[in-house]
């Protein structure tokens, strides 16, 4: 088994040596920080979202009917909705970045491959969700000059 | 525990270094993509003219606004992507030659890019604190 191992790897010649742990480990420090203030952030928007829509809905009962029929056909709570699928999305998606910092300190800590590989492939799918979602931005931004 | 000692340092097998490749590559698009986008910024910056507010200081100090703002976000967002390039570039360039050099330099700039972006996002959450300070100060003062 133990040769069967380092003879998988003696082709492969990149090791995790310090210098590499070292930027690891701040990677895993940094992207931890940033996912929980993401969700942290989500959180409080969800709040706001729910709050808001309350007051919406309070104001809406306080205007007068001919004015208030226009509000009436978009009820209340689809704004607490957006925003709950929005934080929901933008969560989902940090949620990999905070998998990517677990796994990898895991990995660091324990020399656990298994958990090397996990940690990379979330690295891996938050960069393919973010960059996807920047490019739907950008082309929407390009169709809106025109 | 045995696997342990059989990896008493991490390696990288193929299937990381597929992922790995896979976030450098993914990277690199995400730093093109956000030059794009800041080329765009510009341009929506410079050519399209501010809206006209009548009195012509309103309108200088609207356009100096506009100006000052994309200066910012545009060496923000230059640095970023220049990180996430340089990281993603070395990063490549190390898995290809198998050069462990450059991939450590790689992984030490993709560092430094969540590092930016945690200090960013420090940053906009004192000036957020205090604009709810403000707020809220201008409301009990104005009670």
């Amino acid at each position: 088994m133990q040769e069967h191992q380092t003879d998988q790897l003696s082709d492969l010649n990149l090791q995790a040596d310090s210098d590499l742990r070292q930027s690891l480990g701040a990677s895993v420090k940094w992207s931890k920080f940033i996912a929980i203030t993401v969700f942290i952030f989500c959180i409080i928007f969800i709040i706001l979202g729910i709050m808001a829509s309350s007051v919406f809905e309070q104001l809406i009962h306080k205007l007068p009917s001919d004015k208030a029929r226009f509000f009436k056909d978009f009820p209340a709570g689809i704004f607490a909705a957006v925003i709950f699928v929005i934080c929901g999305a933008i969560g989902f998606v940090y949620y990999f970045l905070y998998n990517f910092s677990a796994k990898i300190k895991t990995a660091l800590l324990t020399e656990d491959q298994e958990s090397f590989n996990t940690g990379f492939n979330s690295l891996k799918i938050f960069f393919i969700v973010s960059t996807v979602v920047s490019i739907l931005f950008l082309l929407s931004s390009i169709i809106s000059l025109f | 525990m045995e696997e342990n000692s059989i990896l008493p340092e991490l390696s990288l097998q193929e299937n990381s270094k597929t992922n790995i490749a896979s976030v450098a590559q993914w990277a690199f698009i995400s730093a093109i993509v956000g030059f794009i986008s800041l080329a765009i910024s510009a341009y929506n910056t410079f050519s399209i003219k501010a809206p006209d507010l009548g009195d012509p200081t309103l309108n200088n100090t609207n356009q100096g606004g506009r100006i000052f703002g994309f200066l910012v976000t545009a060496g923000i967002s230059l640095l970023l992507n220049i990180t996430l390039l340089n990281a993603a570039t070395n990063i490549k360039k190390g898995l290809t030659t198998t050069d462990q050099g450059h991939f450590n330099y790689g992984m030490s700039k993709l560092a430094t890019y969540f590092q930016i972006t945690g200090i960013l996002l420090i940053i906009a959450l004192v000036i957020v604190a205090l604009a709810v300070l403000i707020i809220f100060m201008a409301g009990f003062g104005a009670a």
